[in-house]
């Protein structure tokens, strides 16, 4: 019911007019004697519409409107005045002060229906357009809420980079907020530089969803020191499984290992990358060779790489397609050969000369796409920062190996992974797992089972060498070889001594000296040159070595 | 332990590919690898990609298939080392048989 303020000072009229709105609708009438009245009343009962006196004690009715319509909300509440006044003025003046309309007294009863209906048909439509704004309002906050949250994630998605100035520039722009580019840099636990530039298909937040999986793989991989065939494969993969057919990702994946000196490339669908040596000239340009990771199904998927020899200082500009194809004004495009040419013919600054070029071409501050610029100097990276504490609690263990295993099992690879599984020796469990092997086989082939390795000769004493080796193993009896691994700490460093003793005759690696063309003899030299110390005693029954966990 | 092999399409590069350790384990497989007379005129890649690591007996093995095949020193090439295994094909001089990237 909808309830409406009759504000008078004389009582007959309130009366009247409160009866003739009771037959009109049957509204709630309300009443107020005077202006200042009006407003409490206003206040505590928010009516949907007043009727107004003009001439009042206390406070009069142009007053009480302005009061009202100040105090009064979003909502528009009707104020007609009621009034015997006819000078022009005198209701222009109440109009002024905030009334809405007015009825004559006497009144007529339809024209007071009519206008009371009309006004309260606005202020139903008024009430409608606040709550929609409202919502409007609700769900803009609650979109910037969202998109905060989204680009926080992104943030911490993509913060795990490697950027280190010596080695990389880069500069990333992007459309709209979230970016179609990627540029994921991480060291791998082999020491080398991995790099993905990426450009998806699109741009803002559809684009951008990619390179989130995207950059989870590619840390994961990349740690790991994977293969960047191999981390394309995977990507591609999974892109081809999230990702909406028609979206993909154009990509060229790096791997710069340690020295600096060799760089492998897996390219797909990417624009060629300009490769200059330290004086600024154009070595090569590197193209892609495949298509975009996302398209091709898993078996049509080619991982092959790229090789090349990187000389120190060589310099590698990537770069994606916003670039060159940048429009200016007339909408002509940056091109390949502008781009080429600002690389060509400045020096050390040639990088930040490119985005100036390019700047000064577009003459505008928007650009078209994204566009992303990287520089790469290659040279001899900077070594891991290895997190992990020494521990400096010293340990020994022993492994015995008896006949039984060395006939059937494969006792190198076991002892290597139980090595590997203890944290201050996973990192160099490839080369444990090497010096175990060699002074295993020392130990078995050439002291117990007394073989002479030079009989390895050509491919058929080679096969027969070894089919002998498996007979003198079948037969052998009661021979065991006894590992000691002793793992200490000094002068901060942690040391892994490695003893091997064998039930057999003795081996102290007398034979002649490996040349380039025997097979055989390379075990030592392999020993010798990953380890601190070797040394042999108990006339070559026993072999000392020590490794420095560094 | 597991060597895979495989043509290129036009039949002229052939790659073998060896997953894990490369020791005295791997003889019979990788013998058998090369043993196709199919390949002798192939190119021949040795693609270490999935090696973990190499021993010395994997080296004479190396050696023993590029003597059995008759190809000239730099004829067969060994590519995607790991440091561990290009160290070890360093220290052993590795590089004057074999083309090592």
């Amino acid at each position: 019911m909808q309830k409406i303020l009759v504000v008078d000072d004389i009582a007959t009229n309130r009366k009247l007019l409160k009866n003739t709105l009771k037959s009109l609708n049957n509204y709630e009438v309300i009443e107020a004697v005077n202006g200042l009245e009006a407003i409490t009343r206003f206040e505590e009962e928010q009516p949907d519409l007043i009727l107004m006196d003009i001439n009042m004690p206390e406070m009069d009715g142009r007053q009480s409107a302005t009061a009202i319509k100040a105090i009064e909300s979003d909502n528009y509440t009707p104020i007609i005045f009621v009034t015997a006044l006819s000078a022009e003025d005198s209701l222009a003046s109440a109009l002024a002060s905030g009334g809405d309309d007015f009825i004559s007294k006497p009144f007529n009863i339809e024209v007071l229906e009519s206008k009371i209906n009309a006004h309260l048909r606005i202020r139903e439509l008024t009430q409608q357009l606040t709550e929609k704004n409202e919502l409007l309002i609700n769900h803009n906050q609650h979109l910037v809420h969202e998109q905060g949250l989204i680009e926080h994630f992104f943030e911490n998605a993509l913060q795990q980079s490697f950027l280190d100035d010596n080695y990389i520039k880069y500069h990333m722009s992007s459309k709209s907020t979230f970016n179609g580019d990627v540029l994921l840099i991480k060291r791998g636990i082999n020491g080398s530089m991995y790099i993905l530039m990426g450009d998806f298909t699109g741009h803002g937040l559809t684009a951008a969803m990619g390179s989130l999986p995207v950059s989870m793989i590619f840390f994961a991989m990349a740690s790991k020191g994977l293969a960047i065939g191999d981390i394309a494969a995977e990507l591609n993969y999974q892109l081809l499984k999230v990702m909406p057919s028609g979206m993909f990702l154009a990509a060229t994946l790096f791997e710069l290992n340690t020295l600096g000196d060799t760089l492998s490339v897996w390219m797909g669908g990417m624009p060629e990358n300009y490769w200059l040596n330290k004086e600024g000239d154009l070595k090569d340009c590197i193209h892609s060779q495949h298509m975009p990771l996302g398209v091709l199904n898993e078996d049509e998927f080619d991982f092959s790489i790229q090789t090349f020899n990187i000389e120190k200082d060589d310099k590698i500009y990537l770069y994606t397609d916003g670039i060159t194809e940048a429009n200016n004004p007339a909408g002509e495009l940056f091109g390949d050969d502008r781009l080429k040419d600002t690389l060509l013919s400045y020096g050390d600054n040639r990088f930040e000369q490119v985005l100036t070029t390019l700047k000064e071409f577009t003459d505008t501050s928007e650009y078209e796409d994204d566009v992303s610029l990287l520089e790469i100097t290659c040279n001899e990276l900077p070594a891991l920062d290895v997190d992990e504490q020494i521990c400096t609690l010293p340990w020994h263990t022993s492994i015995s190996i008896s006949t039984h295993e060395m006939r059937s099992g494969n006792p190198v690879s076991v002892v290597s992974a139980m090595l590997g599984s203890l944290s201050s020796l996973a990192r160099h469990q490839g080369i444990l797992q090497v010096l175990i092997s060699e002074m295993y086989f020392n130990a078995l082939d050439h002291s117990i089972l007394n073989l002479s390795s030079s009989k390895k000769v050509d491919d058929d004493q080679f096969t027969e060498y070894y089919r002998y080796r498996e007979e003198m193993l079948q037969n052998l009896q009661d021979a065991s070889i006894v590992f000691d691994f002793k793992y200490y700490v000094e002068h901060t460093q942690p040391y892994l001594k490695i003893r091997i003793e064998d039930s057999g005759e003795g081996y102290q690696g007398n034979e002649e000296k490996a040349t380039e063309d025997l097979l055989h003899g390379r075990g030592l030299t392999i020993i010798n040159s990953f380890c601190e110390s070797v040394a042999f005693s108990e006339k070559g029954r026993v072999l000392e070595v020590l490794y420095l966990l560094s | 332990m597991n060597v895979n092999t495989e043509f290129s399409q036009d039949n002229e590069i052939y790659t073998i590919t060896i997953d894990g350790s490369f020791d005295f384990n791997s003889l019979s497989s990788f013998r058998q690898a090369y043993s196709d007379d199919n390949i002798k005129a192939a190119k021949i890649v040795i693609d270490m990609r999935k090696t973990s690591t190499i021993d010395s007996s994997a080296l004479g093995m190396l050696l023993n298939m590029q003597r059995h095949l008759n190809k000239a020193d730099g004829d067969i090439s060994i590519v995607n080392c790991n440091p561990i295994v290009a160290k070890i094909f360093a220290i052993t001089h590795f590089g004057k048989k074999f083309s090592i990237s």
